[in-house]
């Protein structure tokens, strides 16, 4: 609703002024109306401001390794204790940060535009195009996805930017659907219709008319998928086959290296975990206020 | 319904031959095989290495090894295992109880959690206890599963000398123990399934209750009881029953982390065991498993819609 008053008024050449007064109203009315996704955008910009300044924030060298300090619980010093190779957790917690926050935002990124193109394309075009995108968009829901992002980053490589597209990739081919319901149902409007009665190329009238209307669902597939793709990075790099050492990640620091001394230092698994299921939290609040606010008709078919 | 399920069928075998395809050629394009993990420790005289490649038909030609696969799978045989060289459907056969019971265990105890506390959010809409429930359930699919099932081991072992049991006893020796020993990874599951739930089912009930019908049936005089329960439950379920599909999909993928972690001998420890083994028959036999239960779970969820809404008529695939 609100964002909708800001376009009227941008289309009606309003002031500057007058606009930012109307976004800020906007972002009150959201805040009052959503308290729990107001506070998961206030954790979520906090992390992204660590993501940034995090290597400047640590106590402690987070590759520096002392082994005589080792396995030291939390405490004086060490506030979220050490690990194995007496690395300092805390540090090590806030440098990983950085690598999570950006390799999800890189996923979700790459994965709506495969979202957009290939949902488009297939509720727009129909007939051939969609009966071969839906069949391959069937495949990838039939592999099961922790095993099948086991094999391509094992065959690839692991680096950042293959994993990122791994998941990236397989986002974009199963929320594909969602757009391609959407763009259904744009489909049949009247003003599709009157651009394509006055000579629009298809082109024309997908990038035009199709495309702005179903933005909103876009928005929210990309705020729900930031959590699954944060998750799923973390599964890989717990099982060991994420980035390799010695850049720490959160799904590392709690699996390859925790598992081995899980009865004798829990706070090596405990810490990291805490940052990641925050951070997810803090995304999925908001992503659920989002939905709410942009398009309530969504509620239950991005779950 | 029959023209339907034979659509149904085509359909899904064209992406079972996908996913065939996929996996056979992403195992074969991970750097290193079985031999050289074999031999990484000890070392091959020159001339082994080869000899146990050509024994193992893994010198051939990639087409030529697909063409000898599709044979097998032609004639119903999933292969052996390169490393144990053991019949892959027996050990498919063996592993998937685990997984199964696993996987059995935390969709029935997300229900018993989920579909009341769904139920109890939507009627008692915007009230605190709404809000504490819905957060909880945001909490349950935000916090990561193998982080709550490492601490479920290490947090007991650390201060009380504890874990819950470790390991699988087959259901049929002994139920009890074996239904002990599956509590703490199907309760973890549950975290995070029954949140789902709680989600999906607070939505679809609050789109029903505010239908015409159900003004009807409480003009009627209806107790809100009976209201619910015959009236908003049974129409609000039917987005559930995809969802408890496609849950159950992840269940089965997250077996591979759940499976790990508390050493059960299902079939994502199998599966997680032949892909750092480079062990190809193996990775391929288990993902064409998965993917077939996937496929059949998408089509009895559909199916089950004609069950649960009497209108849904499958005309079309």
């Amino acid at each position: 609703m609100a964002t909708h008053g800001v376009g009227r008024q941008r289309e009606l050449g309003m002031g500057r002024a007058s606009m930012a007064l109307e976004w800020w109203r906007a972002l009150r009315l959201f805040a009052w109306r959503q308290p729990l996704a107001t506070f998961g955008a206030i954790v979520l910009l906090f992390g992204l401001v660590i993501a940034v300044i995090g290597p400047a924030l640590t106590p402690k060298d987070p590759y520096d390794t002392d082994v005589l300090n080792g396995l030291r619980s939390p405490g004086e010093g060490y506030f979220f204790g050490t690990d194995n190779l007496g690395r300092d957790i805390l540090s090590r917690v806030l440098v990983a940060t950085r690598f999570s926050l950006l390799l999800g935002l890189a996923a979700v990124v790459f994965g709506l535009l495969i979202a957009v193109v290939v949902g488009v394309i297939s509720g727009y075009a129909g007939g051939l195009a969609d009966m071969v995108l839906q069949r391959i968009v069937d495949a990838a829901i039939g592999i099961p996805f922790i095993l099948f992002l086991l094999l391509i980053v094992t065959m690839a490589g692991a680096s950042f930017l293959s994993i990122a597209l791994i998941i990236g990739l397989y986002q974009g081919v199963t929320s594909s659907r969602i757009v391609r319901g959407a763009v259904l149902s744009v489909r049949e409007e009247v003003y599709v219709e009157a651009a394509t009665t006055i000579g629009a190329t298809p082109l024309r009238v997908m990038a035009r008319h199709v495309l702005p209307n179903v933005i909103a669902p876009v928005i929210i597939i990309a705020s729900l998928n930031l959590g699954s793709a944060i998750l799923a990075e973390s599964v890989l790099s717990f099982l060991g086959y994420g980035v390799q050492p010695p850049d720490p990640t959160w799904g590392q620091m709690m699996g390859v290296e925790a598992r081995p001394y899980v009865t004798r230092a829990p706070w090596m698994a405990f810490f990291p975990g805490v940052a990641l299921a925050v951070t997810v939290f803090a995304i999925n609040v908001l992503g659920d206020g989002l939905r709410d606010t942009l398009d309530p008709r969504l509620r239950g078919s991005v779950a | 319904m029959l023209q339907y399920l034979v659509g149904r069928a085509v359909v899904s075998s064209i992406s079972l031959v996908l996913v065939v395809v996929i996996v056979f050629v992403a195992v074969r394009l991970m750097p290193g095989d079985i031999v050289d993990q074999f031999f990484q420790d000890t070392g091959a005289r020159p001339g082994q290495a080869e000899a146990l490649r050509e024994k193992l038909g893994l010198s051939d030609p990639i087409a030529v090894q697909f063409a000898r696969y599709l044979g097998e799978l032609a004639r119903g045989d999933l292969g052996e295992s390169l490393a144990s060289g053991r019949e892959l459907s027996t050990v498919i056969r063996d592993r998937t109880p685990v997984t199964f019971q696993l996987a059995m265990m935390t969709l029935i105890f997300s229900l018993a959690v989920g579909l009341p506390l769904g139920v109890l959010s939507a009627v008692m809409r915007g009230s605190w206890l709404d809000y504490l429930l819905r957060t909880i359930a945001i909490g349950g699919i935000s916090i990561p599963f193998f982080w709550i099932a490492v601490l479920t081991i290490s947090l007991p072992a650390y201060y009380w000398r504890w874990t819950p049991p470790i390991g699988h006893v087959p259901l049929q020796e002994d139920p009890l123990a074996s239904i002990q020993h599956m509590l703490a990874p199907a309760l973890v599951g549950t975290v995070f399934l029954a949140g789902s739930i709680m989600r999906m089912l607070r939505a679809t009930m609050l789109e029903v209750l505010r239908l015409d019908y159900m003004r009807t049936a409480a003009a009627k005089g209806l107790s809100r009881a009976t209201q619910i329960r015959r009236h908003a439950l049974r129409n609000a379920l039917i987005p559930v029953v995809t969802l408890i599909g496609i849950r159950f999909i992840f269940l089965l993928s997250g077996s591979v982390v759940l499976e790990s972690i508390y050493a059960l001998p299902g079939l994502g420890q199998l599966s997680l065991d032949a892909l750092s083994r480079r062990d190809y028959q193996v990775v391929q036999a288990v993902t064409l498993f998965m993917a077939v239960i996937i496929i059949m779970t998408n089509l009895v969820v559909d199916i089950s819609y004609s069950f649960i809404d009497p209108r849904i008529r499958h005309s079309r695939a």
